[in-house]
């Protein structure tokens, strides 16, 4: 399995934690349902706590799976990073992008229909986790699949 | 037009010595895997890296990547089946 492979699969389980454990807190806080001051306050640590979850988590994952790469396969830190793998990303971003303006879509559109700031702030946070797990399959789709 | 990119990396490779993929993907620093995808015509390389390849073997990037014009060859015969028919 390439390095980037790896990556994408350790990238979804960070993904999937990260996001398991805040709609695990949304739907144990009843303030956020409430939709008052508080409940926007709140909703806006919520994403600032998963973005920084997401950052330092990932930080340390690919710290530890490229030494672990490094000692296993004993190739060059430089030599991961080819033209090829920069077009599977390129390409895995671009599908994320469109899906991530797919879902910002949907949730606006639900808005209309049940006009509620809960329903807005689970909708982005669930755009948020798409885009990302969108992503990293289609890294690891194209990976497997080989032709570009 | 349709067609597609050939190459003939994995002649010239035996022809050098019987160079490795991961000889070949440490000259022209790349991944084993992008050797892999390009000898088997899954990914096609950017023309810097065709002329890193085609350097490597000390020959013109043309030996190495070709391009086959798989539609044009078709319909050229066609075009000759027709002529044939007509005559």
């Amino acid at each position: 399995m390439e390095y980037y492979e790896k990556r994408s699969y350790v990238s979804i389980a960070i993904l999937a934690v990260v996001y398991a454990v805040a709609f695990w807190h949304v739907a144990q806080t009843p303030l956020l349902w409430s939709g008052g001051e508080q409940a926007l306050a709140h909703w806006g640590s919520i994403f600032l706590a998963v973005f920084l979850a997401l950052v330092i988590l990932t930080i340390v994952c690919f710290s530890i799976l490229h030494a672990v790469h490094v000692r296993k396969t004993g190739e060059k830190p430089t030599r991961f990073v080819d033209e090829r793998d920069q077009t599977i990303e390129h390409r895995a971003v671009t599908v994320g992008y469109y899906s991530f303006v797919l879902c910002v879509f949907l949730t606006i559109t639900a808005m209309m229909i049940v006009p509620n700031s809960t329903l807005l702030f689970i909708g982005l946070l669930a755009s948020f986790m798409v885009t990302g797990l969108v992503s990293d399959v289609m890294c690891i789709v194209l990976y497997r699949k080989g032709r570009l | 037009m349709t067609g597609q990119i050939k190459n003939a990396i994995r002649q010239l490779r035996f022809a050098h010595g019987e160079m490795t993929q991961a000889e070949l993907a440490e000259k022209v620093e790349v991944s084993r895997q992008t050797i892999v995808a390009i000898e088997k015509a899954k990914y096609s390389p950017s023309l810097e890296l065709g002329f890193r390849i085609a350097a490597v073997f000390g020959v013109e990037i043309g030996e190495v990547f070709w391009y086959e014009y798989q539609g044009d060859v078709v319909q050229k015969e066609d075009a000759l089946r027709r002529h044939c028919r007509d005559r």
